[in-house]
């Protein structure tokens, strides 16, 4: 079950796509990992793993999603969505590696402020009011350079992408 | 369902439908109404958009991981195995004696040779910094560790991992500490481990030191049960714990100081000094003061809330008890701490410097922020009331300073000199406040010395090396954050003295051989592999009349 450990990344990566609430998927990474080591008896070593993990992690979090639905009113995806989603991210993992070295390297680009508010959002330990209040701008402010930076990284990774299919 | 997504360079991302985005990133940062997924639910209807939205979370997943905490998921018998190596940890005193050995071996003869000139001119304490800009590996973090005893100069390098964001202690030190496994199978905390709120850890036997951020470091002694609450606080349900808070020492650094320590029967509260608390199976709760003051405040049994009444004032020698019926009562007998962590030789305690340091009765000789435009990029430094003559030596294209982003890029890694000749009877204070980013490892040194020769400066008397930021420079600086390295000449008496301060906190101090006097510079050095942006970067030279 040495995949599993190896895998945790990418069973992050799934499980965010399927939920908008980050601060709900690591609570359910956890308990995707007990779970699937749980049942690591069904699995088939000559199997590829990760379609394996990622059917068990679609229906853990389909039940946990229809769960906050009805407890707590949070709002998520349709059923239907969460399905098309998942098979998308499967297929679109096939690259990540790729994508991610790439994105390795735009991060380097950005000016030292850009990269510092990337790892105050991304850090979690604060809302995004609070970072806002802390950086002395309105949320909405915020919010918009969040939108930039992640066009322009994208953007920084699309054309890697090209150049290096291009060689 | 089969969903044909394009790939990401099959989409445009010059000027991608501004709604999309919008919806992605208000849902992405949150919290998302049920009219924003929706939204976002019907302009997923296109696949290509799925494409962008795949790729956001990717990119929000990818930033996630690098800068948030979590615990990685661990089968229960690695856990265990984990848990078990532990017993192994090398002490302190190895770390620092394996750390002096790979820096022998990294600087070789070079090392050697220093070691013989400063054992003959009696200097004490020369931090050794750097190996990035010589190509060699990557050191995390230098350090300087000196056994006044021997007055030996010895220098840690350690891989140490960067504290992570959001964490507000270190787990600094693990004396044969097993962990009990929990039920959640999470991997046990190893040495330098950034501890984060909410944690809690059931430690079975051996000894853990934990650094807070608000500058207490604490001894958990196991079997304990404890928790860290806030870079200020922490819980200890059951088991002893000891807690040191230099208030002074962290004011000087630039902390906001202060430490408590929760039970299920009091809040301890450190107004400055060490401590013991001890916490028995029903939550009694037993404090002894070693040093300075402290306040015990039991908790109300009814509403969990504190009777500020109730609360009792211990000086050092004093012990007291909230038994379960959470009454506060003074009593004799002190319980036995463990104080220290067993088999630690090497000291690195503050000795308090020989003078005090009048900011407001010093002249300012020089201050420069580097944001000319001539050789260091000051053409003349703003010394002397913004009158100085004289230029820095120092290669004319290595620093560039960019006013867009107030920040110093040195392209060209080296040493740039100043003319200054100290006279008798001062205290002359050097300093430069740099702030390294996170992911360029640099040294930066600083001092005086007679000649303007880069080769000569590992070899001169004068010369003090501290560590710069560095990705995991935690003790000293922590990514990006702000650090202060002062070198002070005293030359009132008749040998003149040299004390290294790190952020204030004196490293280091040695009396200076006669030919001292011919110091004709001041000096700064930057090493770094590549080109370096400081965030900020100033320097300043001020003079006092040494006060009697």
């Amino acid at each position: 079950m040495e995949m599993l450990l190896i895998h945790q990344r990418n069973l992050h990566t799934f499980l965010l796509t399927l939920l908008p609430h980050e601060d709900d998927v690591d609570d359910l990474l956890q308990q995707i990992c007990l779970a699937l080591w749980q049942k690591k008896d069904s699995y088939a070593p000559d199997r590829p793993f990760l379609p394996w993990a990622y059917a068990f992690a679609r229906n853990h979090a389909l039940k946990y999603l229809q769960q906050q639905s009805r407890d707590k009113q949070v709002a998520v995806f349709h059923g239907g969505l969460l399905e098309q989603l998942a098979v998308a991210r499967e297929t679109f993992d096939a690259s990540a590696d790729t994508r991610r070295q790439a994105l390795a390297a735009c991060l380097k680009r950005l000016r030292p402020e850009q990269r510092q508010l990337l790892e105050d959002r991304f850090a979690g330990t604060q809302t995004l009011k609070q970072l806002a209040a802390a950086t002395g701008v309105s949320a909405a402010s915020l919010t918009m350079k969040l939108q930039r930076l992640r066009h322009a990284l994208l953007k920084c990774v699309q054309h890697r992408l090209a150049r290096e299919e291009a060689t | 369902m089969s969903v044909p997504v394009p790939p990401l360079t099959a989409i445009s991302l010059a000027e991608p439908d501004a709604d999309l985005l919008t919806t992605i990133c208000r849902v992405c940062d949150g919290p998302a109404t049920r009219a924003d997924m929706d939204h976002l639910e019907q302009l997923l209807a296109d696949p290509a958009a799925i494409t962008l939205y795949l790729a956001v979370r990717e990119l929000d997943a990818t930033l996630i991981w690098k800068n948030r905490w979590r615990r990685p998921w661990q089968p229960p018998q690695l856990a265990a195995a984990a848990a078990s190596s532990q017993s192994n940890q090398p002490t302190l005193a190895d770390r620092v004696e394996s750390a002096f050995d790979r820096v022998a071996t990294m600087f070789g003869t070079a090392l050697l040779s220093l070691g013989h000139r400063l054992g003959s001119r009696a200097v004490i304490a020369v931090l050794l910094t750097m190996t990035i800009g010589l190509g060699m590996a990557a050191v995390w973090q230098a350090g300087l560790v000196v056994e006044p005893a021997l007055r030996l100069v010895k220098a840690v390098f350690e891989r140490q991992p960067p504290r992570l964001p959001g964490s507000v202690a270190c787990l600094t030190d693990l004396h044969d500490a097993t962990w009990a496994v929990t039920d959640d199978a999470a991997e046990p905390p190893t040495q330098f481990a950034s501890l984060f709120p909410g944690q809690w850890f059931d430690l079975e036997a051996g000894l853990v030191e934990i650094s807070f951020d608000g500058g207490a470091v604490a001894l958990v002694e196991g079997p304990a049960r404890f928790s860290i609450t806030a870079a200020r606080t922490c819980g200890l349900e059951q088991g002893r714990l000891t807690a040191t808070l230099d208030k002074a020492a962290a004011k000087s650094a630039g902390i906001q100081a202060g430490f408590a320590v929760e039970t299920p029967t009091a809040t301890v509260t450190d107004l400055g000094t060490s401590f013991g608390v001890a916490v028995g199976a029903a939550g009694e709760t037993d404090v002894s003061v070693f040093d300075g003051l402290v306040e015990l405040l039991p908790r109300s049994e009814k509403d969990d809330a504190f009777k500020p009444a109730k609360r009792l004032r211990l000086l050092a020698g004093e012990s007291a008890v909230v038994a379960t019926d959470r009454q506060a009562r003074r009593q004799t007998a002190q319980v036995d701490f463990i104080r220290t962590v067993p088999g630690r030789t090497v000291v690195d305690q503050q000795p308090p410097l020989p003078f005090s340091w009048k900011p407001g009765a010093a002249a300012i000789i020089v201050a420069e922020s580097f944001a000319g435009s001539g050789p260091l990029h000051g053409s003349t430094p703003a010394s002397r009331g913004g009158t100085g003559t004289e230029q820095w030596r120092a290669p004319r294209d290595g620093w560039q300073y960019d006013p867009e982003q107030d920040a110093v890029t040195v392209t060209q890694a080296g040493s740039a000199f100043l003319p200054f000749r100290p006279q008798h009877g001062f205290l002359y204070r050097l300093s430069i406040t740099t702030t390294a980013p996170h992911d360029q490892p640099a040294a930066v040194g600083l001092g005086f010395t007679p000649t303007a020769d880069p080769n000569q400066l590992d070899i001169d008397f004068s010369w003090s090396h501290d560590p710069a930021t560095s990705p995991s420079d935690a003790s000293a600086a922590g990514a990006g954050v702000s650090v202060t390295r002062t070198v002070i000449l005293d030359t009132s008496l008749g040998e003149w003295r040299l004390f290294s301060l790190l952020n204030n906190r004196l490293v280091s101090q040695s009396v200076l051989p006669p030919q001292a006097s011919q110091i004709q510079y001041l000096a700064i050095t930057v090493s770094a592999g590549s080109p370096i942006t400081f965030h900020s970067l100033s320097l300043a030279l001020q003079k006092l009349n040494r006060p009697r």
